[in-house]
């Protein structure tokens, strides 16, 4: 026995070898663990983040191509009303257009007192419990406004230098005391990455915007 | 058997698979990062298109004599160049900045009516007449119209969106089909 324990020709591993080959392999598997960790949390940033793009695409396309353009009114937030200022009449089917589409748009708190007419701005919570604030602001670019620069309608004439040349009150009459053809439209979604946090309290919110400018085609 | 190194080798195997593994999975992540830039890119420039679009139709409808005239008389070029939103300043969107990084609409002083959050264009790009019909009780004429869209996403990088529409204008009362 004395001489087995005495021979130092030993094969196999020591303990300290194997706590060795532990240690090599905790230090290699140390950044997976972490990275998984990140990619868990970086899943649901890119989640929000998607969320957050399609909200923001479903209230422009809800904006520029269904609610008529005399619906929107200007501000920020902007407003949404059924009351055709021009014929000075309540239009019934796009009273029922934004009874629907508003709420979807953008959830709470885009109801009014009146309930012919909405704001664009609200607070949607996802089904993983993430909160977007959206909002929108809408400037008319009238005449009044945009006078000292205005958006011109101009042709050249052909064969002559000259050109046809328009300003918006020349083109359109006076609606909501305004010469108007075109408004700006821009949408911010804002969101927190922390579960159930309002992104108004989270100084980390992120935010993406689109512009758009929407065109008087009806009148 | 001379085993001697096989320890080294196995080593190494053991850490070239996890860089592997890790490789992959960070340009998963990466890559997904990317395509939602690239997907809110590609949308603003969208719906700038459509705005130019907007903006060359209402033209259209306030000004069809004065377009179909400009055809007419052998007029040359593109009708509507002026409709570039950068040639107005309160369509003109300007270029990236990092000035825009603050716009907040959920702020009042952050968000300046002359201002925007990003930078970028759209202009008609060509405005052709297909066709008249003179000879119906109705004038009508046929256009083209064809918006180009930029955004500026910074450091160099543009994102352009194209779009098409082909369309029959009232000469006399502008109405659009």
């Amino acid at each position: 026995m004395m001489k087995m324990i005495g021979n130092k020709n030993r094969n196999g591993i020591t303990f300290v070898e194997v706590m060795i080959a532990f240690l090599i392999l905790g230090l290699l598997f140390l950044p997976v663990f972490f990275f998984l960790t990140g990619a868990v949390r970086d899943t649901e940033k890119f989640y929000t983040e998607t969320v957050a793009i399609s909200r923001a695409k479903f209230i422009m396309d809800t904006m520029m191509f269904q609610i008529p353009w005399w619906a929107i009114k200007d501000g920020n937030p902007c407003g949404f009303t059924s009351y055709n200022m021009v014929t000075k009449v309540t239009v019934a089917a796009v009273g029922s257009l934004l009874k629907k589409a508003v709420p979807k748009m953008f959830d709470e708190g885009c109801k009014t007192a009146n309930p012919e007419e909405f704001k664009g701005d609200g607070l949607y919570t996802c089904r993983k419990g993430f909160k977007y604030r959206a909002r929108v602001k809408v400037v008319d670019l009238d005449y009044d406004s945009t006078s000292a620069n205005p958006v011109m309608f101009s042709i050249p004439i052909p064969g002559s230098p000259n050109k046809h040349e328009f300003q918006i009150n020349q083109l359109v009459s006076k609606r909501d005391d305004k010469f108007n053809l075109i408004k700006k439209i821009i949408v911010q979604l804002k969101w927190s990455n922390i579960k159930g946090k309002d992104p108004e309290q989270d100084p980390l919110a992120k935010s993406l915007f689109l512009v758009a400018f929407k065109s008087d085609l009806e009148g | 058997m001379n085993r001697n190194g096989i320890a080294i080798v196995v080593v190494l195997f053991f850490a070239f698979s996890i860089a592997i593994i890790l490789f992959f999975m960070l340009q998963s992540n990466t890559n997904l990062a990317f395509q939602n830039k690239q997907t809110l890119y590609q949308m603003q420039a969208y719906y700038l298109a459509h705005s130019g679009m907007q903006h060359a139709k209402l033209q259209l409808r306030l000004l069809p004599k004065e377009t179909y005239e400009f055809f007419s008389k052998k007029g040359t070029g593109n009708p509507y160049a002026d409709i570039d939103s950068s040639n107005y300043p309160p369509t003109a969107m300007g270029v990236f900045s990092n000035k825009n990084s603050g716009y907040d609409l959920f702020k009042a002083d952050k968000c300046p009516d002359d201002k925007f959050p990003y930078g970028g264009k759209y202009f008609v790009d060509t405005l052709e007449l297909l066709g008249s019909h003179d000879s119906m009780k109705m004038v009508q004429d046929g256009y083209k119209i064809v918006i180009k869209a930029q955004i500026d996403g910074g450091r160099g990088k543009i994102f352009s969106e194209e779009l098409a529409e082909e369309m029959i204008v009232s000469r006399y009362t502008g109405g659009i089909k």
